[in-house]
């Protein structure tokens, strides 16, 4: 059977949004593509756009953080963490569903970062009385975490003022649970206050999440466990925030990875798809761009087996496994 | 001064530790230089923008005639 996962949020610790310069700057290098062009119908301009103008004109990689849903094959929602992607992942569900028919969602946190709950006190569903939300993770202060955030200092809503009934489960690293169908299990990662990553398996597929989180590949006990943990999945999202040497200097210990780390322990665990994630907020979609052809073509000429697919997450895009 | 034109492929594990090897050197006022890379090393270079944080060079003969901070 074939699970969908939709990226809702992929940008790491800070949304971010366009603005009209550079809107205005697409405009004018589409418009000067096109000079001389005759486009009278629509299919021919979306021909033309896909055929002929770069990426990053006609592409944005969007600009909320971490969400990422996992569609389960029945009616309960899964999906990892719960960034300000999570907005617009609540309202598409209510959009798609009955009024007042209640639902269950299931949540997997990577850690408490803000930018991975940021989105909670935004998502519809919680407000909606009969709805049933879990929130899985290891961390001790799980709970305590989202109470914060919604403290009156910071929110006008409180947690315990929000209509659905709201769970939280304490997970163990290492140990599967059952959710919505999936076996899920979480992992330790090296990040700033600890952070875990996911393997969801389901009918001989399996779907890693594994985001904000650290890698020192020389480390091989280290590298080894994440080499299990990614064993032939059939698709990793992965924290590509930095490059190689950010990573081991300036930004050493900052608790990110690289799209070479990336490549490297998806080829050594023989996984099928990487899916570059957490986007750094500085960078525009131009350099998101450069960096997916890098990760590529590093995974081009390092090959050894069978090929790696590499895909680089934007805001709404839907990977199917 | 590194010559590593018999190595075909660099590691990020490897890169990692040249970059630790090169702050060392660094502490003790020294530098540390690459020189004729293959090119699949040299697009790792680039890729990883190691290229940024270690002095590259075509030659051995060319890093040599350079002066060193
Ligand atoms: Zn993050
Ligand atoms: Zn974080």
């Amino acid at each position: 059977m074939t699970i969908l996962v939709r990226i809702w949020g992929c940008r790491g610790s800070l949304p971010v949004a366009t603005n009209t310069g550079k809107l205005r700057a697409r405009l004018i290098a589409a418009l000067q593509a096109a000079q001389g062009r005759k486009l009278a119908s629509r299919e021919e301009i979306i021909r033309f756009m896909d055929a002929e103008l770069d990426f990053a004109v006609t592409h944005s990689f969007g600009g909320n953080t971490s969400c990422v849903e996992i569609e389960s094959g029945g009616s309960d929602h899964v999906a990892c963490d719960l960034g300000s992607g999570a907005r617009e992942f609540g309202n598409s569900v209510l959009a798609g569903r009955e009024p007042g028919k209640p639902g269950t969602f299931h949540f997997f946190l990577s850690h408490l970062h803000w930018d991975h709950i940021m989105g909670f006190p935004f998502f519809a569903p919680a407000y909606l009385p009969g709805n049933r939300i879990y929130i899985y993770g290891c961390h001790s202060n799980l709970e305590e975490g989202f109470q914060r955030q919604q403290h009156p200092h910071h929110f006008p809503v409180q947690l315990s003022q929000m209509a659905a009934d709201i769970r939280f489960v304490r997970l163990e690293t290492g140990v599967a649970t059952e959710a919505a169908g999936f076996r899920v299990t979480p992992k330790l990662q090296q990040h700033s206050g600890d952070s875990y990553g996911y393997r969801f398996e389901k009918d001989g597929k399996a779907i890693v999440y594994s985001t904000d989180s650290e890698h020192k590949l020389e480390q091989t006990g280290h590298t080894q466990t994440f080499v299990e943990f990614f064993r032939d999945a059939d698709l990793v999202l992965f924290d590509a925030m930095y490059s190689l040497a950010d990573t081991v200097s300036v930004k050493k210990d900052w608790g990110h990875s690289s799209n070479i780390v990336g490549v490297e322990l998806c080829q050594m665990a023989g996984a099928k798809h990487l899916c570059l994630f957490h986007h750094e907020p500085i960078y525009g979609d131009d350099q998101l761009e450069t960096l997916w052809r890098d990760s590529q073509r590093l995974e081009e000429i390092t090959r050894s087996g069978r090929p790696l697919r590499i895909s680089s997450a934007c805001d709404g895009m839907e990977i199917l496994v | 001064m590194l010559d590593l034109s018999r190595l075909s492929y660099i590691s990020s594990a490897s890169l990692r530790i040249l970059m630790i090897l090169s702050r060392k050197v660094k502490s003790q006022q020294g530098v540390i230089a690459v020189a004729t890379m293959q090119p699949v090393v040299r697009e790792i270079f680039d890729i990883s923008k190691f290229t940024f944080v270690l002095p590259c060079f075509g030659s051995v003969a060319e890093a040599l005639s350079r002066p060193m901070p």
